[in-house]
């Protein structure tokens, strides 16, 4: 019924990805990443590292390099496996726009292929952008974060982008819950998305259910907008438990969506429909036809 | 009468008065088609069939010493099989000085929490010069009153608190007990009513629905000022093939706003057969019952 093993998506660490890691606090965000970037150094991926540096430090002074980062992150900055650029540099060099952040990326990216390096893994911690107030800082976000779906496309790019709850206001949580549903792990739920299906998965619960509802409305949003839409396809097989604050904001989020728009179900237990039922279920909401 | 248990108290000096008290709730019974059973002393029986007269006749007398005690061990199980699929049944029986007044208020406690959606009504007896504990239990576990003027709300009556001990006897011994720590931890706690539910009977949709309630029991009581660093412990009891009696103990916070319904467990209740908040000025705690 529950597990207590954190959710993961299904992926093949040979394909390219674009990926929000998210966690409660700075101490499990930095295990997650310590863990992803040691496995990407050991598939001799060309590691890029973006975050806070305090005042005074040098790279090799940052914790991705001490006894919390991962083995051989030290080693990799020292042979070039490993490269740290801390965000005051990042945002002097890109002017903080989406376009400006795309072309430091890209030409990472190109350097790297350059070097030979056969896959190129990109993370950066969480950036604490000032969203609560500037909605042109929102709309340059998810231009950019488009971008490296892009990246991801084009060339074998694995990307991670951390979210730490704690560190940012509940604004920037919701933006990039939403702006990465479909490929997100929070603690015991992930989402992917595939073929025109949204698939949450694991255990959503009242703790989540903020981030869940984030993710929900990013995944009306694309729907929307994409080919299969305006429709969202949901597959339900995936989950392994659902409270009632997560039924709910489900609901509410179908009930909310323009008239044309439903919820296609796919899947998952009978018991779950029950549950939709029990809250309040819309006429949006709809079962599959598919067998 | 129709619903679930009604559990009305009856005091009373002599059986004459128990008599006059019990008639208006008997004679409502019988006029509603219930079967009815009093097992009473021969003084009481006589007032009865006076004032019931001829209907007294479908009343089944049995020796009041033949009637099971709240005290008794297997008091659940033997009211259980008194409840009829097709109609309500009506039992009076009377306390006995020799009963235990501890044991007879963990009892009657429990048919609340347990039996509460049989169609019974119990009329339950004490004389007032019997053990002043013994009369007391039976204050505080009886939500109503039969009286000669009908049944009245009783108002000495008190849901069971926190600080009873559970009856083992009566949910099985503590099958799981597991401590958590706020919201973001109740994934261990529904591991531990699924495991007990499964070992208790519960199958598929069932475990479902007893893990639902159960943690949204759990958010229930965690939902005060700071809901992320709330410490609940949760006892899971089963009685296999029968019940799973989830208690959640956790810090007395912020009283929660009821919802529209004005009952705050509404959301839970289509996922579990009973559930109860009990707030208390240290705690607060919810108890889940779920049937298999």
């Amino acid at each position: 019924m529950t597990s207590l093993l954190p959710a993961r998506p299904d992926h093949d660490a040979g394909l390219s990805h674009h990926t929000l890691l998210v966690a409660d606090a700075v101490d499990r965000g930095r295990r997650g990443a310590a863990s992803w970037v040691e496995q990407e150094l050991s598939l001799g991926s060309k590691v890029y590292y973006k975050g806070w540096l305090p005042e005074g430090q040098r790279a090799d002074q940052h914790w991705i390099t001490g006894p919390a980062g991962p083995r051989g992150a030290r080693d990799a900055l020292g042979t070039g496996q490993l490269e740290f650029l801390d965000f005051p540099t990042l945002v002097e060099r890109s002017g903080a726009t989406a376009d400006g952040v795309l072309a430091v990326y890209r030409g990472e990216v190109e350097r790297a292929l350059d070097d030979l390096w056969p896959t190129v893994a990109m993370t950066q911690e969480s950036p604490e952008l000032p969203m609560t107030d500037d909605a042109d800082l929102v709309a340059e976000y998810a231009t950019w974060e488009a971008g490296f779906d892009d990246l991801t496309h084009r060339w074998p790019v694995r990307m991670l982008c951390q979210l730490c709850v704690a560190s940012e206001s509940e604004r920037a949580v919701w933006e990039t819950v939403a702006v990465h549903h479909r490929d997100l792990v929070d603690g015991f739920w992930s989402a992917t998305a595939d073929d025109g299906h949204w698939q949450p998965r694991g255990d959503l619960d009242a703790h989540v259910a903020r981030r869940f509802g984030a993710a929900v409305h990013g995944a009306l949003r694309t729907a929307r907008a994409g080919e299969h839409g305006p429709d969202l396809h949901l597959d339900l097989s995936g989950i392994d438990f659902m409270d009632v604050a997560c039924a709910e904001i489900l609901m509410l989020a179908a009930r909310s969506a323009p008239a044309d728009q439903h919820v296609v179900l796919h899947g998952g237990p009978r018991f779950l429909r029950r549950l939709f039922d029990a809250v309040g279920r819309p006429a949006s909401v709809v079962e599959s036809e598919q067998p | 009468m129709t619903g679930g248990l009604v559990h009305l108290g009856l005091v009373f000096d002599g059986p004459e008065d128990l008599a006059a008290s019990a008639a208006p709730t008997l004679r409502r019974a019988l006029d509603g088609g219930d079967e009815v059973v009093v097992a009473a002393d021969r003084g009481t029986v006589r007032n009865l069939r006076e004032a019931l007269g001829p209907d007294a006749e479908r009343i089944a007398f049995p020796p009041p010493a033949s009637l099971v005690r709240p005290s008794e061990p297997d008091f659940l199980t033997t009211v259980r099989r008194w409840a009829r699929p097709d109609r309500r049944t009506t039992v009076l029986g009377q306390y006995l000085p020799t009963m235990s007044a501890r044991a007879c208020g963990f009892g009657e406690d429990a048919l609340g929490v347990v039996l509460g959606d049989l169609p019974l009504t119990l009329i339950c007896c004490c004389r007032r010069d019997l053990d002043p504990e013994l009369l007391a239990a039976l204050r505080r576990t009886h939500p109503q009153l039969a009286t000669a003027i009908g049944v009245t709300a009783n108002p000495d009556y008190r849901a069971p608190a926190t600080t009873s001990p559970t009856p083992a006897a009566l949910w099985g011994a503590v099958a799981g007990r597991v401590g958590v720590h706020g919201l973001a931890d109740l994934g261990r706690l529904r591991r531990c009513v699924a495991e007990v539910a499964a070992r208790a009977g519960l199958e598929g949709d069932a475990v479902r629905a007893a893990v639902l309630a159960v943690h949204e029991a759990a958010v229930h009581a965690v939902r005060r000022g700071e809901p992320d660093h709330a410490h609940l412990t949760l006892e899971v009891r089963a009685l296999p093939g029968q019940t799973l009696f989830s208690e959640l103990t956790g810090p007395h916070g912020i009283p929660v706003q009821q919802g529209p319904s004005g009952d705050p467990l509404a959301h839970l209740r289509p996922f579990c057969a009973r559930a109860v908040v009990h707030e208390e000025p240290e705690r607060r705690a919810v108890r889940v019952l779920s049937s298999v």
